[in-house]
């Protein structure tokens, strides 16, 4: 079952809060809308699902437009940020709800609804009521909720933002394994990017109603293609450069750098990942790559990790994320050390200005 | 230009059955509404034929009501002071009890509140045949005085009630505040509490106001025909003698109510009131 | 006594001396009338009697009061069907709205209900517009007053409000986001209503009808002048015993069984709206 959504628009009044937008997701797919709050993934979403009536363009099922459709006869299953489980009923009678509509025969709701929980892993629970349940526990209901009537697509309005940190990361892993077994395409809104990157076969990085990439996640993490997709996902250090003339190397501040990225003279936001920075006695000389003189301005240990800020000779800051196996002595603030970074780390992405309004 | 709006979201509708509701809504308050927008028009009718929608525009009823020694008595010298009186003192009275049960009792205060709702449980009409037999038998005649009684009791309740409601939602740590500060706590509260209830007090008051004003259940056994109030004159002129008149005089009561509750809203959600 | 205690009773002195003078001492002095029995000349000579319960069981006066409880039943199961669609977009409706659609729901019901009565005379009167229309149309005049139909509309159109506010505090109280998952999952409006609304929305339901009851058995003026001699309530039973008949102990006892019975609905009413509120609070 393929979504397709072509040139999707939302307008309130004269404020355009989506679009437009247009990304396609195969058979299967799992597909992420990551970006920060008010950025329109949750309205589109809420368009696909009927929620929200949309301005212009058009949301494809199987090539087949669903946007006349009202939104109880889409056939998408839509798992609510809040859950929406009906306090009224028992788990029992809350999975069986769509299938009640659809007056199936008790025996084959019994049997839907006894699949949809074992699916979710919560046989034996059918008699109790929503409050009786824990954050995980009412999750994994509205979930089997939308698998009994096993809809073409299934719709995830950041379903695991209301649990804690440990219960997320379970349930992420489970929800994905889900999808996999099942095979249902799959669109999944979140704002946490860690998320977005365990769980997606492909992302669509949003901000302010538009696209800026859509990409697997290791496209969108190490080759982002703006400003906004490098600093969303990941740590970054971004840097204002200007490519030279010669095309080759990059004023950035007083140093020069070199780049794998082909570019064109002019003005350019430079991009270099923490972790692949490398911190080197100061005298080394590299055969290939940039090699700058900096001081170790802060140390902080993170357990795991040091995360170090350098000052480049030349007055540029750079984050350095540094795994806490290192010898640490040699690391105090103050001392000399090398900043290594290979070309292929070195970034290079349209400036703010370039991309135009 | 892009922005981002996802905390403006408003939903959107099923098509058809949103736009059946709003149509059946609309029926239904044109039923609630209809009684009165007839009255209205009625009034300026010239003829006395009680015809909609009326065949002219004419002033002759609010001529007529005007001039009318009895329907200008019921009006201001009974139903408009006896309103005045039983705003201010239900709001006093009612405002002092509010104060007492929400800041200084310590026990007790479910029994008591509970008790200043019985007005309410109890029905109007036996309320006003309660006062009438009491009347009569401590020998007091009907007067202005014992239908402002009544009227107390109707409103008091919706005082106290209102003005509770808006001393509960003030923190207490304002006080303390002023307290820390230097203030005695009479000073703290007359200083810091009293001015923030002001809208509580002033909407309590209005609503008393209302109360009293359109009562007909209790001044009906209660008023005599000194104390005659415009809605209980209303009615007889109904059984008696109907004619556009009263629609004039509807008409006035209609806007000084709609007037003052208009007002009471700007002031204060009106639902917590009932 | 503390000097907070102090102050409190001083403070609530003025108010509960009205509550007693006014209210307790009256209703007491009228339960004990209800036991005395009626002299024409000197209306009641403290004679102890149940006589005037005893009255209240002619077939008369039960009739009157099984009126009383249809007129009660009917329209509260008015208020319920009418108030329902009006409570539920109330609650569902933008804010912007709101203010003007609450004004004119609670206006009528502060405008003294003579006038509103007065209204529906002119409506459904003889010489009314109904029956000016009917006879242009050569139907010919008819009586629509003066019977259990027309009181019923009336306190309808009266006690609407009563209904329509307890139950929109109960649908605010249901998250839009579970109507939603409602459609989504495939029901249609009727669906939804009769599924998750309705269960969801019955406490205030119950206290909607509870209050309107209670006001609509106590009526006086509507059945007076809607009803004339042919439908009568308790109310007028009351007031024709008091201030016609001057039989005030059968009166008294009538208002006893009255206030009984009125006390025990909103009593019940007073409760389920203490549960509802504590039940509901946005989160």
């Amino acid at each position: 079952m393929g979504l397709d959504v072509q040139a999707l628009v939302k307008r309130y009044s004269d404020t355009v809060v989506v679009g437009p937008v247009s990304f396609a997701a195969a058979e299967g797919e799992f597909l992420s809308l990551l970006g920060p709050s008010g950025c329109g993934k949750t309205t589109t979403l809420r368009c696909i699902a009927g929620f929200e009536t949309a301005t212009g363009g058009d949301v494809l099922i199987d090539g087949r437009s669903i946007l006349g459709l009202p939104p109880n006869r889409r056939d998408v299953g839509l798992v609510f940020q809040s859950y929406a489980l009906f306090p009224h009923l028992t788990v029992f009678e809350n999975v069986a709800f769509g299938l009640r509509l659809r007056q199936r025969p008790a025996p084959e709701i019994a049997r839907r609804v006894a699949d949809a929980l074992r699916l979710v892993d919560l046989a034996g629970l059918e008699g109790r009521h929503p409050s009786q349940l824990s954050g995980g526990q009412q999750q994994r209901v509205a979930l089997a909720r939308c698998l009994a009537l096993e809809p073409r697509l299934l719709l995830l309005d950041e379903p695991l933002s209301n649990l804690d940190l440990k219960l997320r990361i379970q349930m992420r892993s489970e929800i994905r394994k889900l999808q996999r077994r099942l095979g249902k395409t799959a669109i999944y809104v979140t704002h946490d990017q860690g998320e977005a990157l365990a769980l997606s076969d492909r992302i669509v990085v949003m901000s302010a109603g538009r696209i800026e990439q859509i990409g697997t996640p290791r496209e969108v993490y190490e080759t982002p293609r703006t400003r906004f997709v490098a600093d969303f996902i990941g740590a970054s250090n971004l840097l204002a450069g200007v490519v030279e003339p010669s095309g080759t190397t990059i004023r950035v501040g007083d140093a020069r750098l070199t780049s794998s990225d082909a570019s064109v003279p002019g003005p350019v936001t430079v991009l270099i990942r923490p972790e692949r920075i490398r911190v080197v006695a100061p005298d080394t000389a590299p055969a290939s790559g940039n090699l700058l003189s900096a001081r170790v301005a802060e140390v902080v240990y993170l357990g795991e990790d040091l995360q170090l800020t350098l000052e480049v000779d030349g007055g540029i800051s750079l984050a350095v994320s540094l795994k806490a196996t290192v010898a640490e002595k040699e690391l105090t603030p103050g001392t000399a050390v090398g900043a290594w970074i290979a070309r292929e780390d070195v970034r290079v992405l349209p400036s703010p200005e370039a991309r135009g309004a | 230009m892009a922005v981002g709006g996802e905390a403006v979201r408003r939903p959107s509708r099923p098509f058809n059955a949103w736009w059946i509701l709003i149509t059946v809504v609309v029926v239904i308050y044109l039923f609630l509404l209809a009684p009165l927008l007839i009255v209205v028009a009625v009034s300026f009718d010239p003829t006395d034929a009680f015809r909609f929608p009326p065949p002219g525009f004419s002033l002759r009823w609010y001529v007529a009501f005007f001039t009318s020694e009895t329907f200008m008595k019921a009006f201001f010298r009974v139903s408009l002071l006896v309103a005045l009186t039983v705003a201010v003192l239900a709001t006093v009275i009612g405002g002092m009890a509010a104060v007492g049960l929400v800041r200084f009792l310590t026990r007790g205060r479910a029994l008591l509140e509970t008790l200043f709702l019985t007005p309410i449980v109890v029905p109007e009409i036996l309320l006003g045949a309660a006062l009438f037999l009491y009347y009569t038998r401590l020998k007091v005649s009907t007067s202005v005085a014992g239908l402002i009684a009544g009227h107390l009791l109707l409103a008091i309740p919706y005082v106290v009630r209102t003005v509770s409601a808006g001393l509960i939602g003030i923190d207490r740590s304002l006080e303390e505040a002023a307290m820390s500060l230097g203030a005695s706590r009479a000073q703290a509260f007359w200083k810091v509490t009293m001015p923030l209830i002001r809208s509580s007090l002033l909407s309590a008051a209005i609503f008393a106001f209302i109360v009293s004003f359109s009562d007909i259940n209790v001044a009906l056994f209660v008023a005599g025909p000194e104390s005659m109030t415009l809605p209980v004159h209303i009615f007889s002129q109904i059984v008696w003698q109907p004619d556009p008149t009263i629609a004039a005089a509807s008409t006035l009561q209609i806007l000084l109510i709609a007037a003052l509750l208009a007002i009471a809203q700007r002031v204060f959600r009106l639902r917590v009131a009932l | 006594m503390s000097r907070h205690g102090r102050l409190a009773v001083a403070l609530l002195a003025p108010g509960l001396a009205v509550l007693v003078v006014f209210l307790i001492v009256p209703l007491a002095m009228i339960v004990v009338i209800s036991f005395f029995t009626y002299s024409p000349t000197r209306i009641w000579v403290p004679v102890p009697t149940a006589e005037n319960y005893g009255k209240f069981f002619h077939p008369y006066y039960l009739g009157v009061t099984w009126t009383t409880v249809k007129v009660g039943l009917l329209t509260t199961l008015a208020c319920a069907v009418l108030g329902y669609p009006l409570a539920y977009m109330l609650a569902r409706m933008r804010s912007r709205w709101l203010g003007l659609c609450l004004f004119l729901l609670v206006t009528p019901l502060m405008v003294s209900s003579v006038i509103r009565i007065f209204g529906w005379l002119v409506i459904l009167g003889k010489k009314g517009i109904v029956n000016s229309a009917l006879e242009a149309a050569g139907l010919g005049a008819m009586d629509l007053l003066h019977n259990v139909t027309a009181v019923v509309i009336g306190l309808t159109e009266l006690l609407l409000p009563f209904m329509v506010l307890p139950l929109m505090a109960s649908i605010e109280n249901i998250p839009r986001a579970v109507e939603e998952a409602a459609r989504n999952l495939g029901a249609t409006p009727l669906q939804l209503f009769r599924r998750v609304l309705l269960p969801l929305s019955l406490p205030g339901l119950v206290s909607g009808s509870l209050l309107v009851y209670s006001v609509a058995i106590s009526a006086l003026v509507t059945p007076a002048l809607m009803g004339g001699r042919k439908v009568r309530m308790l109310g007028n039973l009351v007031y024709d015993e008091v201030l016609t008949s001057l039989n005030w102990p059968f009166a008294a006892s009538i208002a006893v069984i009255l206030l009984v019975f009125t006390v025990a609905v909103m009593v019940a009413y007073l409760r389920t709206l203490r549960a509802l509120s504590r039940r509901g609070g946005r989160a």
